[in-house]
Order: C-alpha cells, then structure tokens, then sequence
C-alpha cells in the first residue's frame, strides 16, 4: 500500500530543511543544506560533543555509514565521519556524526 | 597530628605517577567533573575500597590493611585509542612497580587487574582501568601512621 502522505511529506522536509538550515553539506557529488547540531556530551567523565546532521535522504542518495561529509557551518569546513543513519520513516535522516 | 594514611598515600599516588611521558602533569584525584579534551590524555585516580584484619589482640590493635587503588587512564583520540590507552597502562604500571613512599617507608602498589571501557562520540573516547592493591598495618588509633 503506497503511502498516502507521500507528497505532504516531501513538500514538508523541503521546506523545513530550507527554513531550518544552517549548514551546507558535501559528499561525493552531491551537496545540500542541512540542520547541523554539537551538542555537548559528556562521555566516560570526559567532555565531548555529539554532532549531528539532519538531511534529506532524497539529497544524499546511497550515503553509508564510513563516509566522510565536508560540514559548512559558521563559516568554518570541517570533515565528519558517518557513524549512524537514523530513519525517520517521512524521509529525513539524522545523521550521527565522528571526527574525520 | 599527621594525615590519614589514605591521603598520604593518595597523594604519594599522585606525585609517583606526575611527570609520566604521556600523561605528564594531567593527574586528578578523585576527579568528580568531566576532564576537558585539553586535558588530555590523563589519569584519574581513586581510593575504591579497603578491607581490614586484626593482627593483635591486646587493646588498640595493629590493623593490617589493603587498600584498593584506582589508576583510570583516559584519552580521547579519532585514530589509535587502544595504543595510547596501552601505553599510558605501561608507564603507569612500570612506575608503581616500584612502590610508593609514604612516611619514609615504601608500599608495594602491586598490579591487580584492569578493564577497559570505549565510547563512540565526536571523538571517541577510551578509558582503561587499573586496579592495585596496596598493603599496609597501623594501629586502631593511629590511621595517620604506619606500623613497623
């Protein structure tokens, strides 16, 4: 059975990514913007950050995870590892995110 | 009056394993806030528990004593964490084979075990932990000063 919200759906992602976006992402030929996030997070009594990037799966087909993404973000380039792909099942994923 | 031996041996503790080539002076004691990725690699250290015996049995008896010692290593590396979490165990463990000196006497710190923690983030980060135990008698009413 075909998904009925579909097209609502879609139109929603794209314009919440376009409105939301602070950072531009790269990865092979492909680049759009995204919602970057590093947060601070506190890992075995050590500071530390968990950066997170919320993309369209539409923008990055076939990324897995091991691949490097150059991050824009506040005028600064920085390279990320792709730890984690998380689904959100309405066609964004977020995407957990290491130092390159 | 002296201080109790747990911080005469902690500190001794502190000072034995400061200046360590990885590590250098990023030693913390008892270290309740989270270390800043400036600070390390390090070492964290506690005092985890004691167990107690009865050697005498006249009034004010000699305790002997064995005091659990904690040496955390820590690091926080995108490449090579298990090699500089082993080699920061190396220098730690090879400086305390030596033994620790505390009210001019010297403690054996002997090596007891370890187990080692990693976590993914946006660094990684490791911590390899080290257990010793540390041996030592005073008397009931003089936890301040080792007995002969």
């Amino acid at each position: 059975m075909s998904n009925p919200f579909a097209a609502i759906e879609t139109t929603l992602n794209r314009v919440a990514t376009s409105a939301l976006a602070n950072a531009t992402v790269a990865w092979g030929g492909f680049s759009a913007s995204a919602v970057f996030s590093v947060e601070y997070a506190e890992t075995l009594g050590m500071a530390n950050s968990a950066p997170v990037l919320r993309v369209r799966a539409e923008d990055f087909p076939a990324l897995a995870t091991g691949e490097t993404v150059s991050v824009d973000y506040a005028d600064t380039l920085t390279d990320y590892v792709v730890r984690a792909i998380e689904a959100d099942g309405t066609g964004l994923l977020r995407l957990v995110l290491e130092a390159a | 009056m002296a201080h109790h031996l747990h911080r005469q041996i902690r500190e001794a503790v502190v000072t034995a394993l400061t200046g360590l080539t990885t590590t250098g002076a990023r030693v913390y004691a008892n270290r309740l806030y989270p270390i800043e990725a400036a600070n390390l690699p390090a070492l964290r250290l506690y005092l985890d528990d004691e167990t107690a015996e009865r050697l005498t049995l006249h009034g004010n008896p000699i305790e002997a004593r064995v005091l659990t010692l904690v040496v955390e290593a820590c690091a926080q590396a995108a490449a090579d964490l298990d090699d500089t979490l082993d080699l920061i165990s190396q220098e730690v463990e090879t400086d305390l084979a030596a033994g620790l000196t505390v009210g001019g006497k010297t403690l054996e710190a002997l090596y007891t075990g370890m187990t080692y923690q990693d976590e993914p983030a946006g660094t990684p980060v490791g911590v390899k932990r080290m257990t010793f135990s540390i041996p030592f008698e005073c008397a009931a009413n003089a936890p301040d000063t080792l007995s002969l």
